[in-house]
């Protein structure tokens, strides 16, 4: 959550692109993460991505405060973007297909010659997951979202997302080892 | 190091900034479409209960359809008044009346004239005879006026 959120977004509501502005900064990085790591395609995330924002650009006027933190909002706009893309499209580039050049992951942590499994191994684990188990992961394991915070993205119950958590790291594991 | 700790590692995955910048410069500069607010305004209208704005949408489809159906009626709806319709049913009434008043008259003279003669004529001939037509111009002639009837209506 950024500092003054509730402020920033009653102003982006007016229209205001300075506040927009702060807000995309705050969570694009992260709508981008969990948007490449379900469609393991760094053009398609960055298009993906763009729309989810132009979306809430378009639409943050209709946007009212729920109790649940803005990037639930986000993380909604964004699932409904990767369920429409499977819809459309069929075909997805493997990851072995990637252009090395084109990594999305940083160049220190590509450098990082103490990493246990490579980051494509684990992006693979976690994108042959069910789609569902997938935004459970992304959101609990690599942002550190509070199972509320999921469950309100996933809109599900809060034992229902522990359940779901849970059935994801076996399987996970399970990938992982073999 | 464990399973949770190479998770973690994921979130290195991060955009581009040139990306970046020019997305959101593009978003930005997207102009709002004036749809959208239509479409917003019409959604909270309906979303706060204003089904007032449904109903006089209707209101005015059924007023518009009576004015229709008032105006290419083929029957003229304006000379079903019933000032109108109590006037005619007054003249029919008294033409009815007129009509009784002729008729028992015409029956009750040709009651005493016609039928005497007729009755003479089968007598002599052992059949009709030309003398019946005799009554026919006393049905036919002179019916009498308004005026007469009233005069006597009043004695």
């Amino acid at each position: 959550m950024l500092d003054g959120e509730k402020l920033i977004i009653e102003r982006a509501v007016k229209r205001d692109e300075g506040a927009f502005g702060a807000l995309y900064s705050g969570y694009q990085p992260q709508i981008y993460r969990f948007i490449f790591l379900k469609v393991r395609d760094r053009f398609e995330a960055e298009d993906m991505t763009h729309q989810v924002f132009l979306n809430a650009w378009r639409t943050i006027n209709s946007y009212r405060d729920m109790g649940h933190p803005f990037s639930s909002w986000l993380y909604r706009i964004a699932r409904n973007e990767v369920i429409d893309y499977y819809r459309t499209k069929k075909d997805v580039i493997s990851l072995e297909n990637m252009d090395p050049e084109i990594s999305p992951v940083s160049a220190d942590f590509s450098a990082s010659a103490e990493r246990g499994l490579d980051w494509e191994k684990v992006s693979a684990a976690v994108g042959s997951l069910k789609p569902v188990y997938q935004d459970v992961v992304i959101m609990r394991f690599v942002e550190d979202m509070s199972v509320a915070e999921v469950a309100a993205v996933v809109e599900k119950s809060e034992g229902a997302v522990k359940l779901i958590q849970h059935r994801a790291i076996e399987e996970l594991k399970k990938n992982l080892s073999v | 190091m464990g399973i949770f700790g190479e998770i973690k590692k994921l979130k290195n995955i991060v955009p581009d900034e040139a990306y970046s910048k020019n997305s959101l410069r593009l978003i930005l500069s997207e102009p709002v479409n004036e749809v959208t607010g239509f479409r917003t305004f019409l959604r909270l209208a309906l979303r706060s209960g204003s089904a007032v704005a449904v109903a006089g949408i209707f209101l005015i489809i059924i007023l518009g359809s009576l004015s229709f159906i008032k105006t290419f009626t083929p029957v003229g709806i304006s000379s079903l008044d019933p000032t109108g319709l109590r006037a005619e049913a007054q003249a029919i009434d008294i033409q009815i009346e007129l009509a009784n008043f002729n008729y028992k008259e015409i029956a009750a003279s040709a009651g005493f004239t016609g039928g005497a003669k007729t009755t003479a004529a089968f007598s002599k001939n052992n059949g009709p005879t030309a003398s019946a037509p005799a009554a026919g111009p006393e049905t036919t002639s002179s019916a009498p006026t308004i005026d007469d009837v009233l005069e006597k209506l009043s004695q």
